[in-house]
């Protein structure tokens, strides 16, 4: 069940979702962010990308949506963080190549 | 989501991890008020579907030998407190989400001035790159 301090957000038009440190904090996969090049399919606004990033080597986002991506970019710039990149993609349309991440996220997108 | 799958295993260095993490569609959206549950949400049947397709699609790379569960699970969160206009507001725009379990709105319509708490579960998988 919910723990203490579990409480999500009302957000998405078409889901809630819990905030966002809730998601990571729960699954327990710090050891697969950490140093490593991470590839976050569904990223949205950058959400999970901006709690990973300070552990990782390299983070990229990619999320269908043009308007997620734009909000991503303006706040990696706002932010000036400097190891994640944002695109706009599918995962049915990726072609990012062979062998060139440690980790990849499916966040609400498989 | 075959494609999606199959881009991001080849995306993946060996020995890598992948991470599927999604609203959990064996376990239903309870709703709370005062502490106690007295109703639920049920997804919309082509959400359930697709959320079954993609469970598919993962134990096959399994299944293949392309991938090795690392660990599985689910877990809950809830949402902050709302009243019942707020609910109804937001299960009308959820793609996800199709309505009230049988008799939950009855009893919230009640007392629709009391704060009502939605408890979430997601699933979660992760699995080495083989």
């Amino acid at each position: 069940m919910a723990e203490p301090g579990d409480v999500g957000r009302v957000g998405c038009p078409s889901s809630v979702r819990p905030a966002d440190d809730i998601e990571l904090r729960r699954l327990r996969a710090d050891r697969y962010f950490r140093d490593k090049d991470v590839l976050d399919i569904g990223t949205g606004n950058g959400r999970l990308a901006w709690l990973i990033a300070p552990l990782a080597r390299s983070v990229v986002g990619v999320d269908p949506d043009p308007e997620g991506i734009r909000e991503a970019r303006r706040e990696a710039r706002r932010r000036g963080v400097s190891n994640v990149r944002f695109a706009v993609a599918t995962g049915q349309t990726l072609r990012l190549g062979y062998e060139l991440f440690d980790t990849v996220l499916f966040s609400w997108s498989l | 989501m075959v494609d999606a799958l199959t881009e991001a295993h080849r995306a993946l260095r060996p020995g890598g991890t992948l991470i599927d993490l999604r609203p959990d569609s064996d376990h239903q959206p309870r709703v709370f008020r005062g502490g106690r549950a007295i109703g639920g949400l049920y997804e919309q049947p082509t959400a359930v579907a697709d959320s079954h397709f993609s469970d598919r699609a993962v134990a096959r790379l399994v299944r293949d030998g392309q991938l090795r569960t690392i660990r599985s699970g689910h877990f809950w969160y809830a949402l902050p407190p709302m009243d019942l206009p707020t609910l109804d507001g937001w299960l009308a725009e959820s793609q996800r989400l199709g309505g009230y379990t049988r008799g939950t709105h009855r009893l919230l319509a009640r007392d629709p001035g009391r704060p009502i708490v939605v408890k979430r579960a997601l699933a979660y998988g992760i699995y080495g790159r083989v």
